[in-house]
């Protein structure tokens, strides 16, 4: 007899988690979308227990940090921890009543994580500074989120960061298309777009936030970016609009490398200032 | 797959728990660490409900920490309310209304999700000023000074506090590791100033939690002052439990009160049998003033402000006296009160003065407990049945009343029982009126033993119960303040201002045990 809890990690990455998403707002049983900076929101979290014992009182530890392409336990703040009981092959909503407020630096746009615990299926002791999600099913990650472009370009910052002990040398790249989940986009409360057959945005990588528009010789879709142990960085994301196109969207993910290994990932999805 | 048929009418309760009682309408303190998020789920359906677990899921407050803990019901009548709680740790919450969800899933359903608030308020004490701070969302409420008639003894016994000392801390037990009394204090002055947050223009400020009347936050001081003296005199004034200390200012030289009688051997229940005696007590400062509307809202009806004048302070001064004697549970006892309002301004201070005559409303005609004459401690469980009767025809029901029985060895050992009319085990039907306890002797015969106590002999039957707050959130702020939970409206505890005698333990009924 076994317990395997698991929060399902996201496509085409996995830090696309469909099992978690917010609710902003005050009334925690709304309609999903994206958070709004200084406004209350709500999280939650969909928990399957795919072994044959059953749960009771698992803990689900929500959490919230910057815009990161690995998010640390060290850099990322607990928001709630509810239970849940989950029988054998049972799946269940967990809804965090803590009202969780992004801040206004981000402009909404934070990573979430969530993870639970349970003595029956425990994680490593102690947890890792790393949540690591690919390697463990009980923790999923949310790192999406919407960008409303209009004609200027948008610069977003993300945080690099290294573990405790641990040096890196990261390779950021910039990889523009794909396809989300339509239960992905309802989330964030695009309900009718579609992906774009041509990329509607230009997208580029720096280590400063200032260096004007974006030009061909300007721009750079790698970035290396070296991070002593239990130090972090940022890096700017630059997007500037390309034939937007209502109805359409542009996913654009900055993916971190540790040599061959992905380590962590930022999505956004660019639409145009019309699906607001 | 249908959802589970389960709802939350009224808003959950906080219940201390070493006491059993629960705090005013309610409302939780963080004052208090350790409390239990009690509640009553309905089945809103006519059917029977099999098999179900329900859980609290989440608490909107970082600072406030649940215990984990599922009850299971092997089944729920159509309409019947179970009354389940979870123990939570309040030390870092913070006040307000707060969310909390509880989670009903019956066998062949879908779980539901239940969504209600709950009322934080946040007391402090302030050593220096000698001043109990009652802080809500819409402001704060400081008490500077509570005089009350306290029980009888040697209270001007103070050790260190000097001659003027009457606080709860001052008397020592022989064992000198308790503080002493144990209450019950009924209060006879206060004075209390409102701060609003922000202060406001016009007439009325907003309500504390948009609900009930200004008055529960003294009546929230009050009651967390008692319990924690009342700990504080079996175990030591220590604050591991509570954030603050329990003191009154001093007590009426000419009157004393009764001291609870709980006689044989002590335990955790004595905590009950004072903390009942003394909700009884500091309610009746609530009851004195006014369920209706309180002097806060008369007063402020009574002085109007200036256009453009913004209301900063509000005190009340107010003294109570007791024409017809100590203020008992369930009767319509007077409270003779005298209170002074004063609304200050930015620009000018206004007064409103009122001599009058209050009575108890949370009133009951009487309470039935129905045992058996004789019971063989071996062959089943003893099985008990309380009913308490509202002013006239009609009896409270389910999940109006909070109720706990308690049941007194021969050798007076007490041991708690639930009363509960949820039509589940020995209780015949849901929302009948008739409140069931139940408890299997054979499993206390252990505890009798270790004690070298006897099993055989005449059980005494003690029934407690409150009433719950029936506001619905539907309901004007103005409206919802007049529906106040947590009078105690059955006791076994009576108070009397004779100090020669005990407060009375008063059995509602004896059984004659036999093995």
């Amino acid at each position: 007899m076994s317990t395997i809890l698991e929060i399902r990690d996201g496509t085409p990455h996995w830090w696309n988690s469909t099992d978690i998403w917010i609710v902003p707002g005050n009334d925690p049983n709304g309609a999903p979308g994206q958070p709004i900076a200084g406004e209350p929101a709500y999280m939650w979290a969909r928990v399957r227990n795919n072994g044959d014992a059953g749960a009771t009182g698992a803990q689900v530890n929500f959490y919230w940090s910057n815009p990161a392409t690995g998010v640390l336990r060290s850099n990322s703040t607990l928001i709630g921890s509810p239970f849940v009981d989950l029988d054998p092959g049972d799946v269940q909503d967990v809804l965090c009543l803590v009202p969780w407020v992004p801040t206004i630096v981000n402009d909404g746009h934070e990573c979430v994580v969530a993870e639970v615990i349970h003595a029956a299926d425990p994680l490593p002791n102690p947890l890792p500074d790393e949540f690591d999600p690919p390697s463990y099913n009980q923790i999923a990650q949310r790192n999406l989120s919407v960008l409303i472009m209009s004609t200027g370009m948008m610069v977003m910052a993300i945080q690099t960061a290294a573990p405790a002990r641990k040096m890196l040398i990261l390779e950021l790249r910039v990889e523009m298309g794909g396809e989300l989940e339509q239960a992905s986009l309802a989330q964030l409360g695009l309900h009718k777009v579609k992906p774009a057959k041509d990329a509607m945005v230009k997208a580029s990588l720096s280590v400063d936030r200032d260096c004007g528009e974006l030009t061909e010789q300007k721009s750079c879709d790698r970035l290396k970016i070296e991070l002593k142990p239990g130090t972090a960085r940022a890096a700017y994301l630059k997007v500037t609009p390309r034939g937007l196109k209502p109805g359409f969207y542009t996913l654009i993910s900055v993916i971190a490398h540790d040599q061959d290994r992905v380590i962590g990932g930022v999505t956004y999805i660019a639409v145009s200032a019309e699906e607001a | 797959m249908a959802t589970t048929p389960m709802t939350i009418n009224r808003r959950p309760f906080s219940v201390e728990p070493f006491t059993n009682v629960m705090l005013p309408d309610g409302i939780f303190d963080t004052a208090i660490y350790q409390q239990r998020i009690t509640c009553y789920c309905t089945n809103t359906s006519s059917n029977e409900l099999k098999n179900v677990n329900m859980y609290l899921e989440s608490v909107g407050d970082p600072g406030i920490v649940p215990n984990s803990q599922t009850h299971f019901f092997a089944s729920i009548p159509g309409g019947a309310s179970v009354r389940v709680s979870w123990l939570a740790n309040f030390k870092n919450g913070t006040c307000g209304k707060k969310l909390v969800s509880i989670i009903a899933q019956a066998a062949g359903s879908q779980s539901t999700r239940i969504i209600k608030q709950i009322f934080v308020s946040k007391t402090t004490y302030d050593d220096v000023a000698g001043e109990y701070i009652c802080e809500v969302e819409e402001g704060r409420l400081v008490m500077s000074h509570m005089t009350v008639i306290g029980p009888r003894g040697d209270w001007h016994n103070g050790h260190s506090h000097g001659p003027r000392c009457c606080c709860c801390c001052c008397r020592k037990p022989g064992d000198g590791t308790g503080t002493g009394d144990s209450g019950p204090w009924i209060p006879s002055k206060m004075s209390m100033a409102f701060y609003p947050n922000p202060g406001y223009e016009g007439i009325h400020g907003d309500l504390p939690f948009s609900d009930p009347w200004w008055k529960i936050l003294a009546w929230i001081i009050a009651a967390i002052a008692a319990i924690v003296a009342i700990v504080a005199a079996a175990r030591g004034a220590g604050e591991a439990n509570f954030g603050v200390a329990g003191t009154f200012d001093e007590t009426e030289p000419s009157v004393d009160c009764c001291e609870p009688d709980v006689e044989g051997v002590a335990g955790e229940t004595e905590f009950t049998v004072a903390g009942v005696a003394s909700t009884v007590a500091v309610v009746a400062a609530a009851v004195g003033m006014s369920d209706v509307e309180d002097p806060w809202w008369r007063g402020q009806t009574a002085t109007p402000p200036g256009e453009g004048e913004v209301t900063q302070v509000e005190k009340v001064d107010v003294a109570f006296s007791y024409p017809s004697g100590a203020p008992n549970a369930g009767i319509a006892y007077p409270v003779d009160v005298k209170w002074t309002y004063q609304r200050v301004t930015d620009k000018a201070s206004y007064t409103h003065s009122v001599e009058e005559q209050q009575l108890n409303v949370h009133v009951s005609d009487g309470v039935e407990v129905h045992a058996p004459t004789t019971h063989n401690a071996f062959e089943s469980p003893l099985v008990f049945r309380a009913r308490f009767q509202k002013q006239g025809e009609n009896w409270y029901k389910g999940e109006e009343l909070y109720a706990l029985a308690l049941l007194r060895s021969p050798d007076g050992k007490y041991f708690p029982v639930d009363v509960l009319d949820d039509g589940i085990d020995f209780d015949d039907d849901a929302n009948d009126s008739y409140y069931t306890g139940a408890i299997h002797l054979e499993d206390v015969y252990k505890y009798l033993l270790k004690e070298n106590l006897k099993l055989e002999g005449i059980w005494k039957i003690y029934v407690f119960a409150q009433d719950t707050n029936g506001a619905t959130p539907d309901m004007l702020p103005e409206v919802a303040a007049t529906h106040i939970g947590g009078f105690m409206v059955a006791s076994p505890v009576h108070l009397t201002f004779d100090p020669s005698l005990p407060c009375p333990m008063t059995a509602q009924a004896s059984v004659n045990v036999i093995i």
